[in-house]
């Protein structure tokens, strides 16, 4: 037995089917391994020290709290439901499932047997109409779209210039304009 | 029948299930709060809990209980501030024998909660479990809902890191002592 094997069995990771055999082969190692004895020596000191920890006394002014709970009326499980965090997410993951399941119910099998209303049909007149009207809209829309820019841009840019320098801007514009 | 039941598991584990828990988390209010609600968990689930199973049961809602203020405390950056708990026992220490053998193994005692400082909670919570409460490491796996040679490993390994660390401060101590000589 080498030290390795020694110290996995120390802690029974070794293999129980040999226990005895093993137990024999471990004596007459640490026999010749003083570093083994030493740790054997330890191993079991610290089990014992474990096991010798002193066992403290429970506050009474805890025992005493716990003893008056078994006065209390037995408890609603309905109440404690609601009373406790997990309770109220268990109540609302459930309260979603239900809903998800509403939802699919009625998208998947109720919303399909309802007839979609038939699409309506219109005549070439009332076509062109709504066609001159929708240009007019968007021609309107466009001009104060145009002048809203042209306002805005005089407001923020042009007119924070110096007086000078705004009018000479405005002829090299006009000069632009006109060719 | 109930009540009396109740009582009686009460009387016989909160001592063993509070030291646990102290050990465990250093702190005393700690330990107190989170016996206390372990116990009204227990008269809660009381139909519930097969009543040769109750010590393993108030041992995993205790572990799960204070795993979750340990994980609590590290994300609030608290947790250091907690000594170990020697100082809270020293009068429960060992009191008989010669003085010589008291101090001794009162030395030894305070050596051992120290080392026990150095390891992973879950490895000292195991640790505890096995030779403080005496559970059994079938006990301990169903407790904590692992297997059989998850629990030994922890065991192999908590009880190296502690015979480590109490080799160390043996051979600092026979140094000390190996100086204090020479000089």
């Amino acid at each position: 037995m080498n030290c390795e094997t020694f110290q996995n069995n120390l802690d029974g990771l070794g293999r129980p089917r040999y226990r005895g055999f093993q137990k024999w082969l471990m004596y007459s190692h640490r026999r010749r391994c003083a570093a083994c004895q030493a740790l054997w020596e330890t191993d079991r000191e610290v089990e014992a020290l474990l096991r010798q920890l002193p066992v403290l006394d429970c506050p009474e002014a805890v025992t005493a709290r716990l003893s008056l709970i078994t006065e209390t009326a037995p408890v609603d499980r309905r109440k404690m439901i609601w009373s406790t965090a997990r309770g109220r997410q268990w109540a609302f993951v459930s309260g979603a499932v239900a809903a998800a399941a509403l939802i699919v119910i009625t998208v998947f099998e109720i919303a399909p047997q309802q007839k979609l209303p038939e699409p309506a049909s219109y005549s070439a007149e009332e076509l062109h109409q709504a066609r001159e009207q929708a240009l007019w809209a968007l021609g309107t829309a466009g001009k104060r779209i145009n002048r809203a820019e042209k306002t805005a841009v005089e407001q923020v840019f042009i007119n924070q210039l110096p007086k000078t320098m705004r009018q000479s801007l405005k002829q090299s514009l006009s000069m632009i304009k006109g060719g | 029948m109930k009540k009396t039941e109740y009582q009686d598991v009460l009387r016989e584990t909160r001592d063993k299930v509070y030291s646990y828990l102290y050990y465990l988390l250093k702190n005393r209010e700690d330990a107190e709060d989170i016996t206390q609600e372990v116990y009204i968990r227990l008269w809660n689930h009381w139909d519930r809990v097969e009543q040769p199973r109750v010590h393993a049961w108030l041992m995993r809602v205790a572990h799960n209980r204070a795993i979750d203020l340990i994980r609590q405390h590290r994300t609030a950056n608290t947790r250091e501030k907690l000594v170990s708990p020697i100082e809270h026992i020293e009068n429960r220490l060992a009191a008989e024998g010669t003085p010589e053998s008291v101090l001794e193994q009162n030395e030894k005692q305070r050596s051992l909660l120290r080392a026990m400082d150095q390891l992973p909670e879950k490895t000292k919570s195991i640790l505890l479990m096995h030779y403080f409460q005496g559970m059994k490491y079938k006990e301990i796996g169903t407790s904590l809902n692992m297997t059989l040679s998850a629990v030994k490993v922890s065991v192999h390994r908590g009880k190296k890191l502690l015979r480590d660390a109490m080799l160390v401060q043996k051979t600092t101590v026979l140094q000390g002592a190996g100086d204090g000589n020479e000089l």
